[in-house]
C-alpha cells in the first residue's frame, strides 16, 4: 500500500467489463435466436407433416366411403375417422372442396396449407370443419364431412 | 482475503449465461415435445387401417351369394312359397349375424324390407323327354310371351339326340313384336357341341366345346357351353323386351331345361302344364329378391339394398 495504483487501472476494468458484457450479449442473442429459429422450423415441418398424415387418413376414408357407396342401391355409409384435435399445438381446419376435388388442411399463425387431391366417383359436398375426429357420410350419392358431435 | 473476495464476486457472476442456458434448455424441451407429437403422427400414419370396410363388403358379398343360392334352391323345388322362403331368409340372417358377432360387429339383414319379385318358372325335368310341348306335338311351340326379362336359361341336353348339322337343328327363338329376333341353334357333330346364334342380320357367334359325356349343360344367360365360357354368347342380344320365347324343331333335342321369366303369368298355358311334374310346366317362381342389409362396427355404419337375380343377363 506504499505505492499508489496508476489511474489507468480503473479505466481498464470498466472497458473490459463493457466488452465482456457486449460479447456475452451478442453470444447469448445469437444462441437464443438460433435455438428459436430451429424450434420454429421444426414446428412448421412437424405441423405440415401432421396435416399431411391426417389429410391422408381423411382422404382414404372418403375414398373408402365412395367405393362402398357405389355398390348396391340406397346405400348409406358412415365412417368415423380418428384425428388429433390440434397439430403441433395449433388448431386446424379441414375443408372439402368439391369443385377442385381436393382436401385442404389449414392452420393459422403460421399459415400453412396442405392440399390433397381426391379421386371420387360420387359427388362431394363442400364443407369446412374444425380439426379433430370426424364423420364421413356417403348418402344419396353425396359424400360430406361432418364433425362427430353433430351426429 | 483477495482469494476470498474473488470467489465471493465469482459466485455473483454469470447470471446472464445462466438465464440464456435456461432459455435454450426451454427451447430444446419445446423441440422435444414437438418431435414427440411428430412421432405420434407418424405412428398414426403407420397404424393398421380399420378392417371393417372390407368386412362390410365381405358381408354384402356373403348375403348376395347366399341369397342367390336360396333363390335357386327355392325355385328348384316347388317354385315360390312365401312362408318357407321368408323363414329361410330369417335363418340366413341369424346365421350371418352370429358369424359377424364373433368378430365384434353387428351385421344383419333387415328382413322386414325383404321384397320378392315373382316371375314365371318354366321347366321340364324329365331328362329323356323331347323338348316338345306338354301334349308332345312335334311342331315348334311358344313357351312365353311378353317377357320383360329372363334369367338362368339352362338346358341339360342329351348330345347324342341332337342334330349333327345346323340346318334342321333344334333352336330357341327369342323375338320381339317388331322384326328383331335372336336364335340359338344347338347341335352336336359327334364330338363337339355347338351353339350358334343368329339374328335378323345373319350369324352372330358360334360357340363350341368338345363333349364326351352323354349330357351337356348349355347356360345361355351365363354364356357357358358344356362348362366352358363363351363370353360372346349373349342371350337375346339385339332384342328389346318384351319378347316371346319359343322352341323350334323340338323333336331334335332331349333333356331338361329351366328358366325364370319376368313378370309372373307370361307362360303359354296351352303348351305348358300348370302344376309341377316331369313334363313341361310353368309355375310361380322367384325372379328377384331385394333386401336391405346393415353393418355396424366401432367406426363404420353401412346400409345398402341388395338385389339378387341369379343368372340374369346383366348379372356377371
Amino acid at each position: 500500500m506504499t505505492e499508489k495504483a496508476p489511474d489507468t487501472r480503473g479505466v481498464s476494468t470498466t472497458v473490459s467489463y463493457v466488452f465482456n458484457l457486449a460479447i456475452a450479449a451478442i453470444l447469448v442473442s445469437v444462441l437464443l435466436f438460433g435455438a428459436g429459429s430451429i424450434v420454429e422450423d421444426q414446428r412448421q415441418r412437424v405441423v405440415r407433416e401432421e396435416l399431411r398424415v391426417v389429410g391422408h387418413r381423411v382422404a382414404a376414408a372418403i375414398q373408402q366411403a365412395d367405393r362402398m357407396a357405389l355398390q348396391g342401391s340406397d346405400t348409406t355409409v358412415r365412417i368415423n375417422v380418428l384425428a388429433p384435435e390440434s397439430v403441433g399445438g395449433l388448431d386446424y381446419t379441414i375443408t372439402l372442396d368439391a369443385s377442385e376435388q381436393q382436401l385442404l388442411l389449414t392452420t393459422e399463425n403460421p399459415d400453412l396449407t396442405v392440399a390433397l387431391s381426391i379421386r371420387n366417383n360420387t359427388a362431394l359436398t363442400s364443407s369446412t370443419i374444425d380439426g379433430g375426429s370426424l364423420l364421413i357420410v356417403a348418402k344419396n350419392g353425396q359424400v360430406s364431412l361432418n364433425t362427430t358431435t353433430n351426429d | 482475503m483477495a482469494e476470498l473476495a474473488f470467489r465471493g464476486r465469482g459466485s455473483d457472476r454469470g447470471q446472464l449465461i445462466l438465464v440464456t442456458g435456461f432459455a435454450i434448455a426451454f427451447a430444446l424441451v419445446a423441440l422435444v415435445l414437438l418431435l414427440n407429437t411428430a412421432i405420434y403422427t407418424e405412428n398414426l400414419a403407420s397404424r393398421g387401417i380399420d378392417r371393417s370396410p372390407e368386412q362390410a363388403v365381405d358381408f354384402r358379398a356373403s348375403v348376395d351369394e347366399s341369397l342367390s343360392e336360396l333363390v335357386v334352391i327355392s325355385n328348384q323345388d316347388d317354385g315360390y312359397n312365401p312362408d318357407p322362403f321368408d323363414n329361410s331368409v330369417l335363418n340366413l340372417s341369424s346365421a350371418l349375424q352370429r358369424k359377424f358377432a364373433q368378430q365384434g360387429t353387428i351385421a344383419r339383414l333387415n328382413v322386414s324390407t325383404l321384397s320378392v319379385t315373382e316371375g314365371t318358372l318354366i321347366r321340364q325335368t324329365n331328362n329323356t323327354r323331347r323338348f316338345t310341348n306338354v301334349t308332345g306335338s312335334p311342331v315348334g311351340w311358344q313357351l312365353a310371351s311378353d317377357v320383360k326379362a329372363t334369367r338362368r336359361v339352362r338346358l341339360n341336353i342329351s348330345v347324342a339326340d341332337l342334330n349333327q348339322t345346323k340346318s334342321d337343328a333344334f333352336y330357341i327363338n327369342v323375338s320381339e313384336s317388331g322384326s328383331d329376333f335372336w336364335l340359338a341353334y344347338v347341335y352336336y357333330d359327334g364330338s363337339t357341341l355347338f351353339v350358334a346364334t343368329e339374328d335378323e342380320n345373319g350369324a352372330r357367334v358360334t360357340c363350341s366345346e368338345s363333349v364326351s359325356t352323354s349330357y351337356a349343360v348349355v347356360d345361355l344367360t351365363a354364356g357357358t357351353v358344356a362348362g366352358a365360357d363363351c363370353v360372346s354368347l349373349d342371350w337375346a342380344g339385339g332384342v328389346t323386351a318384351p319378347y316371346n320365347v319359343s322352341f323350334q324343331r323340338p323333336t331334335r333335342a332331349v333333356g331338361t331345361y329351366s328358366f325364370t321369366a319376368k313378370p309372373a303369368g307370361v307362360e303359354n298355358t296351352t303348351n305348358l302344364a300348370s302344376t309341377t311334374s316331369d313334363n313341361p310346366h310353368a309355375i310361380s317362381g322367384i325372379y328377384a329378391v331385394n333386401v336391405t342389409l346393415e353393418y355396424r362396427s366401432a367406426n363404420l355404419y353401412y346400409e345398402t339394398t341388395v338385389r339378387v337375380a341369379p343368372g340374369e343377363e346383366d348379372d356377371d
